[in-house]
């Protein structure tokens, strides 16, 4: 084989930059063993759990907006029976949280404004008036247009569900709120027979305020998102009034949450 | 076990990560999702690996490759493009708002409204 002089030269020129040409950044590594893979598991959680605790250390505000349904529900005043529909209305919420025990358990405070919830009422008077005339059938009733809202305060103790790093948590709410209606105009009822006839028809009008107050217990559920857990959705069932014959579940929230602050 | 939930729904997004603070140890991959890739240039063939992380240093990153079934060690460059798998916040809290939605709405069907046959009643 002959070797011409002029290739030794070329290859002798290009030989450095072949050497210093980037080669693949891949190549084979060992396999971490199944104690190195424990290790580096356990120091990620930690971390994972650092992070996830660190934003709950400082009271933060946060501020709720939600969509919230009630049973339908009947409640007597002096003057007049009122009654809120099975109903929704959206929901704002102004509240302060904390996190305690190394962040597994967090203290939260709400304090809630729900409105227009549909509602009407039964003047008193007309109440009297129909149980002193029988009704051969069944009454029908048309009653006075209402605007209601509800106001509540509430204390919340919510728990991370299987561990403190967790989206999840799970909640137990104590709170009281004030069901209020403004009533103004007139309620009607009518007799109506067996087929279908309308026999008798009374009406009385009715101007005023009712206020209903009611303590209640929530059971909630809310997953946390969003860097630093800014975000949270979830949802909640009260249990309202609460000492009185008719306690019971009251109504339901769904809700999402936006943190601020630290 | 969530992660996992929400990665089978696709709620989950690749977050391009710094390269200096990634080598200086500021930033934890490890037992994550990575992607790498290194353009084509003149000093270089172009080159893109995914790993699941286990070892970082300053100088590269090792990790398992689903693609190749074998532990890889990609060696850091000039220009080399990092980005991680992480769960999308709103997708993930969407996924999350809508089950608790649905479970409000029945909620409503069966109690509130008592509706029968749904709600226990004939």
């Amino acid at each position: 084989m002959r070797v011409r002089p002029r290739g030794v030269w070329l290859a002798l020129l290009w030989a450095p930059s072949l050497a210093w040409a980037d080669p693949s950044p891949l190549s084979p590594a060992p396999l971490p063993t199944p104690a190195e893979l424990g290790r580096i598991v356990a120091s990620v959680e930690a971390h994972r759990q650092h992070e996830a605790i660190a934003p709950r250390r400082a009271p933060r505000l946060f501020v709720e907006l939600s969509m919230q349904v009630w049973r339908a529900r009947d409640f007597a005043s002096d003057t007049m029976l009122l009654r809120r529909d099975a109903t929704g209305a959206p929901r704002v919420a102004l509240g302060l949280r904390r996190g305690a025990l190394d962040g597994l358990i967090e203290w939260a405070l709400l304090l809630d404004v729900a409105a227009p919830i549909a509602s009407g009422a039964l003047p008193e008077a007309l109440s009297a008036a129909l149980a002193a005339s029988p009704c051969e059938g069944q009454r029908r009733f048309a009653l006075a247009p209402a605007r209601g809202a509800t106001l509540g305060l509430s204390a919340f103790a919510r728990v991370r569900v299987f561990d403190r790093a967790s989206p999840f948590s799970v909640g137990l709410g104590l709170g009281l709120s004030a069901f209020g209606a403004a009533v103004s105009g007139a309620a009607t009822a009518t007799c109506v027979d067996r087929l279908g006839v309308a026999r008798d028809t009374r009406s009385a009008a009715v101007d005023g305020f009712a206020l209903h107050p009611s303590v209640n217990v929530f059971v909630e559920t809310s997953y946390r998102f969003g860097a630093r857990e800014r975000f949270d959705t979830g949802l909640r069932m009260a249990v309202s009034d609460l000492g009185t014959p008719t306690a019971g579940v009251g109504s339901a929230q769904w809700f999402v949450a936006w943190h601020f602050g630290p | 076990m969530l992660a996992f939930v929400l990665a089978l729904a696709g709620c989950y997004r690749w977050e391009p990560v710094a390269l200096g603070p990634l080598r200086a140890g500021q930033d934890e991959l490890r037992m994550a999702r990575v992607r790498l890739a290194r353009p084509a240039e003149a000093s270089g063939p172009a080159a893109a690996v995914e790993l699941i992380a286990h070892r970082v240093d300053a100088e590269g990153i090792e990790g398992f490759a689903p693609s190749a079934a074998r532990e890889l060690r990609w060696r850091f460059g000039p220009g080399d493009r990092v980005s991680v798998r992480r769960p999308d916040p709103w997708m993930s809290g969407l996924a999350v708002a809508g089950v608790y939605a649905a479970v409000l709405a029945i909620g409503w069907i069966a109690v509130i409204e008592d509706l029968p046959g749904i709600s226990g009643r004939p």
